[in-house]
C-alpha cells in the first residue's frame, strides 16, 4: 500500500533556490515532542512550519536491509557516543518522524512518584498525575497506545515471561503505541506494516491535515533573534551527498519551538548565543545506560516473529532497573557482541535459538553535551553505583533466562566467560567488573535544557518556555528534570500537547499575520 | 551525514581487507564475501560525522603501519602479515589499556561484523529470512483489521470534537 506524497511536504528537491519561508510558529524537529507540538498548534489555528534534518521516507521504503535502514533513520550511522568511562553508545533518529521511527514503540505514562519528585524538588507548575490525565489521554489517543492484539507474542517474550513467573518475579505486557501490531519486529528499522504509530504515521499527517508545512532535509543553523526575541531560524538544505544546498530563512511571528533531542537542542542553543540564567544548557544528560545479554535456548525460537518488547520485568523497577527481550537482526546483535571471528560466529550460527535480554538502569549521575565546534558532544561517567546495578541486573537476567531453559548466557563483557547455569549468574554478583569492560549503550537521552521553577537552576520554565528569551519553547526530552526509569516518548508527547496549549492561550499574533 | 563519494584511501584498502579477514569467520573469502564487506564498511564510514571519519582512518594508518614496530611481525605492515599474526596483532589492539586503541578495534569490529551478517548469503546460513515473514503478516493485517484501520487513519486528520478550539489572541 504505498502512501501517497503530503501536499505540504517539501524535501529537497523541491528546495533548490534560496528561500524565505513566513509562520506563525517554527517547530524544529519532527520526532516525539515536535510532531506532537506542531499538530497541536496547526488545530489551535497556528500557521505552523517544521524543519526536519533527515529525509522522508515513508513505510513502503522501510526494507529488512537493516544496514540501509540505520544509514537512511538513524544519526550518524547510529554509532554516535558519550565520551567517558565506558563509552556510551547512543543511537538517535535522524529522518521525517525523528527516533519515532526507531523506537521499540513503548509508551508508558510517566511514574508518579517522578511527577512528584518534578512537582516538589523542581517546582514544576501543574505535573502531578491527576493534572496530566487529559493529556496523557489525547496522546494516547492519536498514537494509539494499547497492549498487542492475542496471538502476536514471539517466542524470545514469551520465554522472558515464562523465566521471570519460575522466578516469581512481576512482569507487565508493555503498552505500545500500534494499531494492530502483528509482529513483524522491525520497530527500530521502520516499521513495515504501519501497525506502529510513530510520529510519521500519527502525529505529522494530523498537523498536516491542520496545515502545518513541513520542510524535509532542513539542517538548523541557528535560530535567528532581535534583543531577546527569538524570529526564526537559519538554515541549509541536505543534500544527498551530505553537502548543504539551498539557504531557508524562516520568519517566525509568534516563536520557534526546538525538539531536536536532549543531545541537538543544547547545541542549537548554544551556537545561537542563547544563555541561560542558570547555566544549565547541555547540563545534567541523563540517558537510561543499558546492556544486554545473549542467552541460547535449545528450542527453535525465531526471535525475529513476534511482537518486539512484549513484555517488561518490572520486579526491580524500585531498585531503578527493568528487564526485557529485544530481538535484534543478526548484523546489529553481532556488531554489539564482545566477540569476533570464529568466536562470535560460534554464538551467531545459533541466531534461530537466541533470545536477547536487555536491562535499563535509572541512573543517578549526570553527563553533559558541550558543543565544539558547532557540534554537539556528550561527556558521561558513569557512576560506581550505576555500574554496580547495572552488572546485578545483567546477572538476575541470566538467572531468569536459565530458568526459561536457557543452556547458555553471553555476557557483554570484556573477559568474562559465559555463564553456563544460575549458579554461574550468582556468582556474577560477587564479582568486580571493570567499567570499561562493559559493553553500553542507550536511546533515552534527557535532561540537558529541564524545566522548573527556579530560573537559576532551570533552563525552561515549567511549560517548555526558555528563561530570559521572548519566543523559545523547548519540547523534547531535554525538559526532564530527572531520568523518568521508563521509556520517554509518552512523557514527552504529553508535555509538548501540555505546553502547546500554554502556547496558544498566551501566544499573541502580531498584526502583521492578520493583514497577510 | 552522507558523503556519497567517500572512498577508503587505496593505501588503508589493503588494511581494511586485513581486518575484515581476521573479524569475520573463516567462511569470509570461500562465500567471496571480501569485498562486498569492505564496501559496505565503506558505507558505514560515509554515515559518520567527518571528524569520526578522520579518527577511523588515522588509526587505520597506525594499525597498518603499527605492526612495523610489532617484533613478531619482523618489519612487515598488518595487510602484508600471514592470517594468524594478523590476527595477534589485532588482539593487542582488542585488548589494548590504550583507551583509543581499544576503542578502534573495537569500533572496526562492530561495523564490520555488521557488514559480514547482513550479507544475503550470510543471513542465509542463519536461517534469518525476515521478508517473508513481514509480507505474511502485512497481508493478515490489510485483510483482517481493513475496516477498523481506516476508521483510525480518518480519526487521526479529523478535529477532535472533544477539544475546543483554543484561539491565539491577535495583537
Amino acid at each position: 500500500m504505498r502512501e501517497p506524497r503530503p501536499a505540504n511536504l517539501s524535501c529537497r528537491e523541491d528546495l533548490t533556490s534560496d528561500q524565505t519561508i513566513d509562520c506563525d510558529v517554527l517547530v524544529i524537529g519532527s520526532g516525539a515532542g515536535g510532531a506532537a507540538a506542531a499538530a497541536e498548534l496547526a488545530e489551535g489555528g497556528l500557521d505552523v512550519a517544521i524543519l526536519e534534518e533527515g529525509g522522508w521516507h515513508p513505510t513502503e521504503q522501510f526494507t529488512s536491509d537493516t544496514a540501509e535502514m540505520v544509514r537512511k533513520l538513524y544519526r550518524d550511522g547510529g554509532a554516535s557516543m558519550a565520551f567517558g568511562n565506558p563509552m556510551v553508545t547512543y543511537a538517535e533518529g535522524r529522518c521525517v518522524g525523528g527516533s519515532t521511527v526507531i523506537n521499540g514503540g513503548m509508551s508508558w505514562r510517566t511514574p508518579e512518584k517522578i511527577l512528584d519528585r518534578w512537582s516538589r524538588e523542581d517546582q514544576v507548575d501543574k505535573i502531578l498525575p491527576a493534572q496530566l490525565e487529559r493529556y496523557f489521554a489525547r496522546v494516547e489517543k492519536f498514537i494509539s497506545a494499547r497492549g498487542q492484539d492475542q496471538g502476536t507474542v514471539g517466542r524470545d517474550n514469551q520465554l522472558l515471561k515464562q523465566g521471570a513467573d519460575a522466578m516469581g518475579w512481576r512482569t507487565v505486557e508493555n503498552v505500545r503505541n500500534q494499531h494492530h501490531c502483528v509482529g513483524a519486529n522491525r520497530c527500530a528499522f521502520g516499521c513495515p506494516t504501519k501497525a506502529k504509530r510513530s510520529t510519521l504515521v500519527s502525529y505529522l499527517p494530523r498537523a498536516m491535515a491542520f496545515g502545518a508545512r513541513l520542510y524535509a532535509d532542513c539542517a538548523v543553523q541557528k535560530l535567528t533573534t532581535a534583543g531577546k526575541r527569538i524570529t526564526g531560524a537559519e538554515a541549509r538544505v541536505v543534500l544527498a551527498n551530505g553537502s548543504h544546498g539551498a539557504r531557508i530563512q524562516v520568519r517566525a511571528r509568534v516563536g520557534v519551538v526546538v525538539a531536536c533531542g536532549a543531545i541537538h537542542t543544547p547545541a542549537l542553543l548554544s551556537r545561537s548565543g542563547i544563555r541561560s540564567p542558570s547555566k544549565a544548557i547541555g547540563q545534567r544528560l541523563t540517558l537510561h545506560p543499558n546492556a544486554k545479554v545473549i542467552a541460547v535456548f535449545d528450542e527453535e525460537v525465531t526471535g525475529w516473529q513476534g511482537t518486539h518488547q512484549a513484555y517488561q520485568v518490572r520486579e526491580f523497577q524500585e531498585q531503578g532497573f527493568l528487564m526485557a527481550a529485544v530481538n535484534a537482526p543478526p548484523g546489529l546483535l553481532a556488531m554489539g557482541t564482545k566477540r569476533y571471528g570464529n568466536a562470535l560466529d560460534e554464538i551467531m550460527s545459533d541466531y534461530g535459538r537466541l533470545v536477547t535480554g536487555g536491562i535499563l538502569v535509572e541512573d543517578t549521575v549526570f553527563g553533559q553535551v558541550r558543543t565544539l565546534f558547532g557540534r554537539p558532544q556528550a561527556f558521561y561517567q558513569m557512576s560506581d553505583y550505576d555500574a554496580e546495578r547495572l552488572v546485578r541486573g545483567i546477572a538476575l537476567l541470566a538467572e531468569l533466562l536459565f530458568a526459561a531453559g536457557a543452556r547458555r548466557v553471553v555476557l557483554p563483557f570484556d573477559d568474562v566467560p559465559d555463564l553456563l547455569g544460575p549458579d554461574d549468574a550468582r556468582r556474577l554478583f560477587a564479582r568486580k567488573i571493570p567499567k570499561r569492560a562493559l559493553e553500553v549503550m542507550t536511546v533515552h537521552m534527557m535532561g540537558t535544557a529541564r524545566m522548573g521553577g527556579d530560573r537559576a537552576r532551570h533552563v525552561c520554565d515549567s511549560y517548555g518556555k526558555v528563561y530570559d528569551a521572548e519566543g523559545l519553547w523547548v519540547a523534547d526530552a531535554s525538559l526532564f528534570p530527572s531520568p523518568i526509569g521508563v521509556n520517554p516518548m509518552e512523557t514527552i508527547m504529553a508535555l509538548a500537547t501540555r505546553n502547546a496549549e500554554r502556547l496558544l492561550e498566551t501566544a499573541t499574533v502580531p498584526r502583521s499575520r492578520r493583514a497577510a | 551525514m552522507i558523503l556519497a563519494d567517500f572512498e577508503i584511501p587505496r593505501a588503508l584498502r589493503a588494511c581494511v581487507e586485513q581486518a575484515t579477514r581476521v573479524i569475520c569467520p573463516d567462511d569470509l573469502e570461500p562465500l567471496g564475501l571480501l569485498a562486498p564487506v569492505v564496501d559496505h564498511f565503506e558505507m558505514s564510514l560515509r554515515t559518520l560525522p567527518v571528524h569520526v571519519r578522520l579518527g577511523f582512518l588515522a588509526g587505520l594508518g597506525t594499525l597498518e603501519m603499527g605492526s612495523l614496530l610489532y617484533p613478531p611481525a619482523r618489519g612487515r605492515r598488518f595487510s602484508a602479515l600471514p592470517l594468524p599474526l594478523a590476527r595477534r596483532w589485532y588482539q593487542t589492539w582488542w585488548k589494548s589499556p590504550l583507551s583509543i586503541f581499544y576503542q578502534l578495534a573495537h569500533a572496526m569490529k562492530a561495523l564490520i561484523s555488521l557488514a559480514y551478517y547482513e550479507q544475503p548469503a550470510v543471513r542465509d546460513r542463519l536461517g534469518y529470512h525476515p521478508d517473508e515473514w513481514v509480507e505474511k503478516v502485512r497481508q493478515h493485517r490489510y485483510q483482517a483489521f481493513a475496516e477498523d484501520i481506516r476508521r483510525h487513519e480518518a480519526e487521526l486528520i479529523a478535529p477532535d470534537p472533544l477539544v475546543k478550539l483554543r484561539r491565539p489572541r491577535h495583537a
